[in-house]
């Protein structure tokens, strides 16, 4: 059984080549584009020149700047992703659906990049790749969720159930997201700092902010938070517009 | 007299900063990808429609 959607379609006259209005690109995604481009480049000057050295981790600890704000994105982007999934399973449109998937796709590239920038951190502090933490292995249970995400999509051919177990997945894979975030908090025997409040006491690699680590951490917190998030989940949802358009196009042949 | 010496970890950042820009670039490589082939099979779609 095909999964394709049966949206319908503009009538064109033989010959004729129509782009359908949602088809170009808004002016908005464009500027957006750009300015968001520019803003990630700035956000590392400020990270690799502006903010100042710390004394004890050395240059290593400026991926901090990215790797706790490439959490902060991926927590908007997998919160995208259950508005998209609630949308859906209330009003039934695939469109909430497209969104979710978008969200989802984004939150698990940024919380690939905040796993990997840990990774790449522990190793001159806490001298090894990876330990069992609860922290660190949180957030491996949230990545191998969200991957688990992707095979359920693809495992599920009737579309309309597909959307109905993703959307309820979605949902029930942002608990791994909050647990993630609070568990340095709940949990004493972590070692992983806390950037923002005060660390667990078994903290090893914490340090203070001077103010222009804080005014960087603060502003890569803007742009991967907010900026990085907004403007891929909207070319990605462009993307998933396009392909429902395709497939439509797609069953119409194979109907004639 | 203690004497504080930073460590030298800058390979570990740039390492960081690689995985950053693999990862994100992945991401931004298959939604150009998927627009690229989209384009294309609605474009064979809609020679065959005609």
């Amino acid at each position: 059984m095909s999964a394709v959607t049966q949206a319908p379609l503009t009538p064109t006259a033989p010959g004729e080549r129509t782009t359908p209005a949602s088809a170009k690109r808004p002016l908005l995604l464009t500027i957006l584009t750009i300015v968001t481009t520019i803003l990630v480049v700035i956000s590392l000057y400020m990270a690799l020149a502006y903010a100042g050295q710390e004394a004890d981790q050395g240059d290593v600890q400026r991926i901090f700047y990215i790797h706790v704000s490439a959490f902060a994105g991926a927590f908007i982007a997998f919160g995208i992703g259950v508005i998209g999934g609630i949308a859906y399973l209330v009003r039934r449109n695939p469109r909430w659906d497209r969104l979710a998937v978008s969200g989802i796709e984004v939150g698990f590239a940024l919380a690939l990049v905040n796993l990997f920038t840990g990774m790449a951190w522990a190793r001159p502090i806490w001298n090894t790749w990876w330990t069992w933490d609860p922290r660190l292995t949180s957030a491996a249970i949230m990545v191998l969720t969200y991957a688990a995400y992707f095979m359920l999509r693809n495992g599920i051919e009737n579309a309309d159930t597909r959307r109905r177990f993703a959307s309820v997945y979605g949902i029930l894979a942002f608990s791994t997201v909050i647990i993630t975030f609070v568990i340095i908090r709940i949990r004493p025997d972590t070692i992983h700092p806390a950037v923002i409040g005060a660390s667990p006491q078994n903290a090893e690699g914490g340090f203070r902010l001077a103010p222009s680590m804080l005014a960087t951490l603060s502003y890569s917190m803007v742009v991967w938070s907010v900026f990085i998030p907004w403007v891929l989940i909207w070319w990605r949802l462009r993307l998933e517009n396009l392909n429902e358009r395709v497939n439509a196009l797609r069953a119409k042949a194979l109907e004639e | 007299m203690e004497q504080n010496i930073t460590p030298d970890t800058t390979a570990y950042l740039i390492l960081g900063l690689t995985v950053t820009a693999l990862v994100m670039g992945a991401l931004i490589a298959r939604i150009m990808i998927g627009f690229r082939n989209a384009h294309r099979d609605e474009a064979a779609l809609k020679e065959i429609e005609g």
